[in-house]
């Protein structure tokens, strides 16, 4: 069997570029068919290439397709070059699959959508991006996925673009995507001044024959690996919501849910975990890269779950929930566990979809409302959501037997286990790590209070809602279950090894090759991490119930009462959003409108090429007052001007200069140059008053018979004029 | 074989039958399209038989014009003009067939066609020249059909942006064609023929001084051309009050001719001053680029913000060129051609958008993605491929005049000339690219107030307010096509003028070696008066 | 009588032609005085071709008798027209192409 993997991403691009050019045409089915089945082929193969390979792809780099010279100028060569080796094979088929599930849930969630067709075209577009994203082999083709699933999500974002609130939440996260996305372009472009390459493999090679290229030092003692890295983390930073750049997910979820789940939960966001692993061999010859990537993941882990406590918005909490998430897979590789972020990555794709889904199904049932203080006691109506909800909302606690449970702890021992900080960091590890069980505190609280609010107690919403409540159809449950399946067993693939001898740390084995060993954990870390962790999540649950089972209760009331300023401040999100745009988007606008109004229109504008226009316009101006009109006038200034024009031609002629040069006791005199022709000319060199030469040479030599002062006079006389000058010098001679 | 003499003449007799067609558009506008669409056929054919492993020029003709005065018709095409051309007839020809190019004057059209034929022609022999005195004469060619161009079809304050327009463009043009006749006696002095052949041109070594001062001159010209800040205040004015077909061509091709300019005459001419220079324009480029960034950003008049979003985008242009390195000039070329297709695309789109409702305010549109989905998406596809996202046309220039600043130091290193240009290469690159985040900034806070949010003005509304027609279908099916070829499969485009470029590097280079060899100035030939006195001349020879 | 007698007359007038030319505000004067002007210049060409003994200066005296008349026409001509829209001969009135 042969495949070329550009099939992969081809199938879901040429679905979207059907759909853009010839949807509108076609009745919804059709639509839908063509958008499930683009996705859910490229699925298929994807599927097959993997299973078949997958000998080959845990054991090599590999298998690669080069469809040709992307572009090549000077020393640069990018190549379109895609390859799946057991890393990009993993989230190629995250991607499909849970992209697949989507367009499936999407057929019933859009399904009164006017704007049917367009849904489906952006939402193909995003998987073919995406999946040349993972795919891509080359950080340029990687470059185009990244920017890609950047564009399909501002679209999507802005999706009901008739509110301008969409619209602009689109434009933020393209804008913050697009901060980052500087970085990775100057990552590339150090990546490529020190190796002289942008494809990856050549790149890993590179880091892990730890080339002096790579580890030469660059700016301020730092190597040349720690830049690249770090500028690249800044892109890594934008696409996945950390600290500082999160700010545009939680307004994402002004698009449809399903575009929630897909883009912003399970792949696009976790680009940059991805990229982060795939460019693993780079971050570990920079200690301090990883330790900036493994402390941000954590600071906002810790962040993200402390804001989500206090949003009363279903999706807006599952927005922070993906933030905090997302900072777990930072740490995971940002502590060399790369495999375990990976693997964290892979269960959160089934676990956070599924809650995006169930936000979906809830809203959905609640005519387009997200508000949960309006919701309560769903769990009776809508008896599949919830169950789900339940499956995976345990998941992402991390209550054991659960996948996120098997990931989480993964990622928190890694990080107490960690030796790549070398002696200098090296607690940055078991920091990271407490930190991480600080927020593993606030997620299974934050999301027991989520379940409360939502499912149980009694329902708070208004009467004509609560009698349209029911149960999703067919088409959108399906893809949830399939997830909650997917929450409730994915851990399997990534068993502690303390767990299970024979097959533990599965996924650590396959990612071996591609991402470097599996971290080395001891088996009675595992065994506390493990423990403390299953009390960490069963403590948040009770505490959740404590305050808000069933409905909020006294605890929770008493809670803002005793600390109204803290309630208010984490409602408000710490109030980041508008401290960014008073730092940052009010005073570079307010610079740009001012250098506009002063140093375009005034200084370039009016000074520099109005001064020009006023220097000309005056010129003229005073030149104009000798145009008096008068006839007579002119003839004057004409006349006088012909008299000066003839006596300058005509004028009696006179030497430019006189030069007179002595060697010994003989002189010679020479008249410069510019004197008119036919002059008579005179010497007399010993001051007689005879003239010694005459004639019509205007240089003379003589020979003075003794030393001494001597007057020179040169006469010169102009025949014409009958006028005649004399210059006089004295010369001594020795 | 194709005749480039054909290739300029034709636009001429085009524009001629069209003047002779009675007056309106009925008649006249076929015969400027045919007209067009036979250069832009004439310009395929160039490109079918261009030779790509050639790096001088090829297909060259050489007709003696003014013999006696060594003035010929020479003309020749290779890898840098080859697809400026191509770019020229196309969008020549998509102006041609858009129904907005004459914008709201929907008067004296023959004219309009004719003009707009002739400076085709202008534009195609100032690209083509290699003969000094031609390419002035074609140069100053296209002035003039602009100048009625925007002075007859123009807005409101037309005549003041004409006239603006003319008299930048001509002071800088004036200063070179000082530069030019000082060349030719240069010339004349060094090989003792007077000829205006630009190969004798680019062989002679000037003095030091004069070199400085002629090359300033040609800079000068070319950076009011490009426009670069702080030169650039007659590119707002003039775009804004140019009708649709004017803006289009004048940011499409017109102003690509300071960067043409700079890298086919002054950097051959001129290598030393080029090089000493370098820095201080290469600051302004990317000064430039964000500044034109930053002032798009607070226009509220649509076109405006394109027209400053064409200072920033040549700006890249300029920087590419001035890194002088395989990469940045292959970039800039490239960028060239990017900034064509799409920049030029936008000012059709603001065209469409004024054609509908008669004004450019942003505050005036809103929703209009609802009626006009079809030009929504191409106009979409546009302002991506303007911002640099990957896949599409504008992504391949910038990332290579990018990368090529980014490693200016070590290419120059690898050629075996220590790098003299800036300090801080990479600290350049990663200003300019600062323009990736303004490029969406500006150009999304633009489509979103003209297509998304609320549909809640009434004259938007308006059924008149239809979507594309079949005509404006093609022009911009033909724009978001190049578009996407460009960006996803740019490699035909950059082979073509590698080798070019790598002559000129080349060239470039070992001009730059042998001024810095001989710093006094040329060889004179025999029987000259040396400039200096003998005696002289062994203190003066400068370190370099 | 010698050459120069006859070169300073023609001086003479020429002066007085000047003079008149410039000094002097009625058209009609100053076209009179231009008239001086050219009698000057022909009595020099005509003084220079005796003494020279060459034929040329008398061509030339004719040459300029016919400008002169030629000159006097479209002079007065003009005057004529000046004249009937400005009701005026004075130079002093006649500026419209003052700047």
């Amino acid at each position: 069997m042969f495949y070329q993997l550009r099939i992969i991403p081809l199938l879901p691009l040429l679905g979207a570029a059907y759909l853009i050019l010839f949807g509108r045409h076609h009745s919804r089915r059709a639509v839908h068919r063509i958008a499930c089945l683009a996705v859910g082929a490229a699925f298929l193969v994807a599927a097959d290439a993997f299973f078949f390979w997958f000998p080959i792809l845990v054991q090599s780099n590999g298998v690669t397709d080069l469809v040709g010279t992307w572009f090549a100028s000077g020393d640069l060569q990018v190549d379109l070059v895609l390859r799946m080796d057991a890393l990009s094979g993993l989230m190629c088929l995250v991607v499909s699959f849970v992209g697949t599930l989507i367009h499936i849930y999407s057929t019933g969630y859009m399904a009164h959508d006017e704007d049917y067709a367009r849904f489906f075209a952006y939402l193909n577009l995003f998987c073919g991006a995406m999946l040349l994203l993972v795919l891509g082999d080359s950080l340029p083709v990687m470059f185009i996925g990244w920017e890609g699933v950047g564009l399909c999500s501002y679209l999507l974002i802005g999706f009901w673009y008739g509110e301008t609130a969409n619209a602009s939440a689109g434009k933020k996260a393209f804008i913050t995507n697009r901060v980052g996305d500087l970085g990775f372009l100057i990552g590339m472009f150090l990546l490529f001044r020190a190796a002289g390459t942008l494809d990856i493999p050549l790149l890993v090679d590179t880091a892990r024959a730890g080339s002096p290229s790579l580890t030469a030092t660059l700016w301020w003692g730092q190597p040349v690996a720690f830049w690249a890295a770090l500028f690249l983390f800044m892109g890594a930073v934008g696409k996945s919501a950390q600290i500082p750049l999160y700010v545009w997910l939680p307004d994402a979820m002004a698009g449809p849910t399903p575009v929630s789940a897909l883009i912003h939960a399970a792949t696009m966001v976790t680009a940059g975990v991805y990229m982060v692993a795939r460019l693993g061999a780079l971050y570990l010859l920079a200690p301090a890269a990883l330790a900036i990537v493994a402390g941000v993941g954590a600071l906002t882990a810790l962040l993200a779950a402390v804001i989500a406590l206090g949003q009363n918005d279903f999706k807006k909490v599952l927005a922070y929930s993906t933030i905090s998430q997302l900072g777990f897979m930072f740490v995971g590789v940002g502590t060399g566990n790369f495999a375990g972020g990976i693997f964290h990555l892979f269960t959160h794709a089934f676990f956070k979809a599924g809650l995006f889904l169930c936000a979906g199904s809830v809203m959905h049932a609640m005519a387009g409302s997200g508000d949960i203080t309006r919701m309560g006691g769903l769990a009776r109506k809508l008896p599949w959501t919830t169950w789900v909800f339940r499956v995976c909302g345990l998941a992402i606690c991390g209550v054991p037997i659960f996948s996120g449970f098997f990931s989480k702890d993964a990622i928190v021992a890694g990080a107490f286990a960690t030796a790549v900080f070398g002696p200098r960091l090296h607690w940055v590890g078991p920091t990271v790590g407490a930190g991480l069980l600080a927020a593993a505190l606030g997620t299974a609280f934050y999301m027991s209070r989520l379940y409360y609010l939502v499912f149980t107690g009694e329902c708070r919403a208004d009467l004509n809602t609560r009698e349209h409540l029911h149960e999703s159809s067919v088409e959108m449950v399906g893809p949830m279950v399939v997830l909650g399946l997917g929450a409730l067993l994915a851990g399997v693939v990534g068993l502690p090894p303390a767990v299970s001898r024979s097959h533990g740390d599965l996924v650590g084995h396959w990612l071996a090759d591609a991402v470097g060993p599996a971290l080395e954990v001891s088996r009675g870390l595992q065994w506390r991490v493990m423990a403390f962790s299953t009390a960490i999540a069963l403590a948040g649950i009770g505490l959740a119930w404590r305050f808000f089972g069933g409905g909020v209760r006294e605890p929770a009331r008493r809670f803002v009462t005793t600390w109204p300023h803290l309630t208010s401040a984490v409602r408000g999100k710490f109030f980041v959003d508008e401290i960014y745009h008073a730092l940052v988007v009010c005073p570079l606008r307010g610079l740009s409108r001012a250098f506009f109004l002063v140093v375009d229109r005034i200084l370039i504008d009016k000074l520099l090429v109005g001064g020009w226009t006023v220097l000309v316009d005056t010129a003229g101006r005073l030149l104009r007052m000798l145009q008096v009109g008068d006839v007579q006038r002119y003839l004057a200034i004409f006349a006088i001007g012909l008299a000066a024009l003839v006596y300058v031609m005509a004028r009696p002629a006179e030497p430019s200069e006189v030069k007179v040069r002595i060697e010994g006791r003989s002189a010679r005199v020479e008249l410069g140059e510019g004197v008119a022709e036919k002059l008579d000319y005179g010497f007399d060199f010993d001051g007689d008053g005879q003239e010694d030469r005459s004639g019509a040479a205007a240089s003379a030599n003589w020979l003075y018979p003794q030393p001494g002062h001597y007057q020179l006079r040169v006469r010169i006389t102009d025949p014409r004029w009958n006028t005649s000058r004399t210059i006089e010098r004295t010369i001594d001679i020795q | 074989m194709t005749d480039l003499r054909l290739t300029v003449l034709v636009p001429l007799l085009g524009a001629i039958l069209v003047m002779l067609a009675p007056r309106g558009e009925r008649t006249s506008r076929p015969i400027g399209i045919v007209a067009a669409l036979v250069s832009l056929g004439q310009s395929l054919l160039i490109l079918r038989d261009f030779d790509k492993s050639i790096g001088a020029f090829q297909m060259e003709v050489d007709q003696p014009w003014v013999a006696s005065l060594g003035i010929h018709l020479h003309l020749g095409v290779d890898g840098i003009s080859l697809w400026l051309v191509l770019l020229t007839t196309l969008m020549v020809f998509l102006t041609l067939l858009s129904p907005q190019a004459m914008g709201l004057h929907q008067t004296r059209s023959r004219g309009f066609i004719a003009a707009m034929l002739v400076l085709e022609a202008g534009m195609l022999g100032s690209f083509l020249a290699i003969d000094l005195f031609a390419f002035y004469v074609f140069w100053e060619l296209m002035l003039i059909p602009m100048y009625f161009i925007i002075g007859i079809w123009g807005g409101e304050r037309r005549l003041y942006a004409a006239i603006k327009f003319v008299i930048f463009t001509l002071a800088g043009s004036l200063l070179m064609l000082a530069a030019i006749l000082y060349l030719y006696a240069q010339v004349h002095a060094v090989t003792g023929q007077w000829t205006f052949d630009y190969a004798t041109w680019a062989s002679i070594t000037l003095p030091r001084g004069p070199e400085l001062l002629c090359f300033l001159a040609f800079t000068l010209a070319f950076m009011i051309k490009v426009p670069l800040v702080p030169l650039h205040t007659w590119l707002p004015d003039a775009h804004v009050e140019a009708p649709t077909g004017g803006s289009v061509i004048l940011a499409a091709v017109l102003l690509k001719f300071g960067a043409y300019g700079f890298l086919r005459f002054a950097l051959p001419f001129f290598p030393l001053a080029a090089q000493q220079t370098a820095p201080i324009i290469a600051w302004l480029a990317v000064a430039g680029i964000i500044f034109g960034a930053l002032m798009a950003w607070v226009q509220d008049d649509v076109k405006k913000l394109v027209a400053y979003s064409s200072v920033s985008h040549l700006g890249f242009v300029v920087l590419g060129i001035l890194v002088l390195s395989q990469k940045g000039i292959q970039g800039g070329i490239f960028q060239m051609l990017a900034h064509g297709i799409s920049t030029g695309g936008l000012f059709l789109a603001v065209g469409i958008l004024y054609d509908r409702r008669h004004t450019r305010q942003l505050s005036d549109f809103g929703g209009l993605w609802k009626p006009m989905p079809v030009f929504g998406a191409c106009f979409l596809v546009l302002v991506l491929a303007s911002a640099g996202l990957p896949g599409l046309c504008g992504f391949v220039g910038e990332f290579l005049v990018l990368s090529g600043t980014f490693t200016a130091g070590k290419d120059w290193q690898a050629s075996g000339l220590a790098a003299p240009m800036f300090g801080h290469p990479a600290l350049l690159a990663g200003l300019a690219a600062f323009a990736v985040i303004l490029a969406a900034v500006y150009l999304l806070t633009m489509f979103q107030r003209v297509m998304f949010g609320p549909l809640d003005k009434p004259e938007n509304r308006d059924p008149k307010l239809r979507d594309l027609g079949l005509r404006e279908r093609l022009v911009f099916g033909v724009l978001v096509l190049a578009a996407l070829v460009m960006g996803m499969a740019p490699q035909p485009i950059l082979d073509r003028t590698a080798a070019s470029v790598q002559a000129l590097t080349a060239n470039y280079r070992d001009r730059l070696a042998e001024a810095r060899a001989n710093p006094i100035g040329p060889a004179r030939r025999s029987g000259q008066r040396p400039r200096r006195p003998a005696s002289a001349q062994p203190g003066t020879a400068r370190p370099f | 009588m010698p050459t120069y007698a006859y070169i300073l007359v023609s001086l003479a007038l020429f002066f007085v032609g000047t003079a008149g030319v410039l000094l002097r505000r009625n058209v009609l004067i100053v076209l009179m005085s231009v008239e001086l002007q050219f009698a000057a210049g022909t009595l020099a060409l005509l003084t220079f071709s005796r003494a020279l003994g060459d034929q040329k200066g008398h061509v030339f005296a004719f040459f300029v008798m016919a400008l002169a008349a030629a000159e006097a026409a479209v002079g007065l001509a003009i005057v004529v027209s000046v004249f009937r829209t400005r009701r005026t001969a004075s130079l002093d009135e006649v500026n419209a192409l003052k700047g």
